[in-house]
């Protein structure tokens, strides 16, 4: 049997195991998110030589939501370099829940890109005038890096627009303490465009799979995002990237991820492949209850964590010793 | 999974694993090496019918080598396909557990 086979099963046996399980809730914070179906369960792995692994609803699309907040980092990395980029947002994480609006105490600068303040933030680097081309330029490299076209769910868009005041809040707090400019309106409308991107688990694995690819796309071929930065992304995802149950990701699943309200799960094993999950219902925390559960199986089956004894390491160290 | 055991000649215990070594099948092979360690000194765990060793799955060869190693006991690993001997290689354990294809020189890496 060839390895992608074994892989096949390993996922199908995973999908199997949590299909019918009917934990959490479906978020309701942005009315529009009600609305999808809780019984939606995806998988789907794309590995760095672009072999493509699906089971369940791998095709059903979802608003990005929060998984946009490393790639507009990624961006602004891009755009605005190491250090300018550093002087709007930290690289610590808080520990806090993702809508929080704690600030670092000295620089007032959000504690890092994976929470709603940093993200603002960074969407406010990104943008541009007029709005209409920084949101453009977003989806365009979203969608080189998913290998298909993609567009923004205007009624999602409406819906974050209409009830995102403790967004708007937050962005006014930073345009206080100087951490982004005047242009608020804009800086919103680029954040909430870039979380109303629609996606699915296909897209999100294989957006995730040319991150670890040295930032070229597995499938098409196509360069896509940095290389250099790379590293800058998956450490703030490694420590950030599931807000206030971070810790706990780092402890049992151990590779750099992100997670959305409408229920994705994103995850990047560096240079070997792109895994996403897609169920709606959320725990508390406001994390894929299936994503977590799912992802942490294919960590242990797969020996993804970063310190499983199974992972020897810096191949390279040894290749210069 | 199937799961056999053998007692060889010289004290030698074979412990025969057949199906997939995953997380769903970690458990029973887990539980039966630690009656394993705890009896016997020798074990050689034959893996000809094993069609998938997961993370898990060697974790489930390892903790029962170590065991044995450190009660002055040895254990081998006897005739895994192309893919467990793979992951055996790409993982490192291959030199923390020797992996024998041929049985004669597995029992006599035992004796």
């Amino acid at each position: 049997m060839s390895a992608i086979s074994q892989i096949d099963q390993v996922v199908q046996q995973i999908y199997q195991k949590y299909k019918n399980s009917s934990e959490g809730e479906v978020a309701t914070y942005i009315p529009e998110l009600a609305k999808a179906n809780p019984d939606h369960f995806g998988i789907c792995l794309v590995t760095v030589d672009g072999r493509v692994v699906r089971a369940g609803d791998w095709d059903h699309e979802f608003t990005i939501q929060s998984i946009c907040k490393p790639f507009a980092f990624q961006m602004a990395l891009e755009q605005c370099g190491r250090d300018e980029t550093l002087k709007h947002v930290g690289v610590e994480p808080s520990g806090e829940a993702f809508n929080s609006i704690e600030l670092e105490p000295r620089t007032m600068r959000p504690f890092n890109p994976m929470v709603n303040a940093g993200a603002i933030a960074i969407s406010s680097l990104i943008k541009k005038v007029p709005a209409q081309s920084g949101i453009q330029q977003f989806v365009e490299q979203m969608q080189k890096a998913a290998g298909r076209p993609l567009r923004i769910d205007t009624e999602v868009l409406a819906s974050e627009t209409l009830t995102g005041n403790r967004n708007r809040a937050i962005a006014y707090l930073l345009l206080n303490y100087g951490i982004i400019d005047d242009a608020v309106d804009a800086t919103l409308q680029q954040y909430f465009s870039q979380c109303s991107l629609l996606v699915n688990c296909q897209d999100l694995a294989t957006i995730a799979a040319t991150m670890a690819n040295m930032g070229s796309n597995p499938v098409t071929g196509e360069p896509v995002f940095d290389f250099q930065y790379i590293k800058d992304v998956l450490a703030v995802m490694f420590t950030c990237g599931l807000y206030d149950h971070a810790g706990e990701w780092a402890y049992r699943v151990g590779i750099p991820a992100k997670s959305g309200v409408a229920g994705g799960v994103l995850g990047i094993v560096n240079r070997q492949m792109g895994v996403a999950v897609y169920s709606p219902k959320l725990d508390a925390k406001g994390n894929s209850v299936r994503g977590i559960l799912a992802c942490n199986d294919l960590a242990n089956e797969l020996g993804l964590h970063a310190f499983e004894f199974t992972n020897v390491g810096s191949n390279f160290m040894q290749s210069i010793l | 999974m199937a799961i056999t055991v053998e007692e060889l000649a010289g004290g030698i215990t074979k412990v025969i694993l057949e199906g997939r070594l995953d997380i769903e099948n970690c458990p029973a092979v887990d539980s039966l090496m630690k009656v394993i360690t705890g009896r016997d000194s020798l074990v050689l765990v034959d893996l000809q019918n094993v069609s998938f060793l997961g993370s898990m799955g060697l974790r489930a060869l390892v903790a029962p080598a170590l065991a044995l190693r450190g009660k002055g006991g040895k254990m081998v690993l006897f005739a895994p396909n192309e893919l467990v001997a793979r992951v055996l290689k790409v993982s490192g354990i291959e030199s923390m557990i020797p992996v024998h294809h041929e049985l004669q020189s597995a029992l006599a890496a035992l004796q």
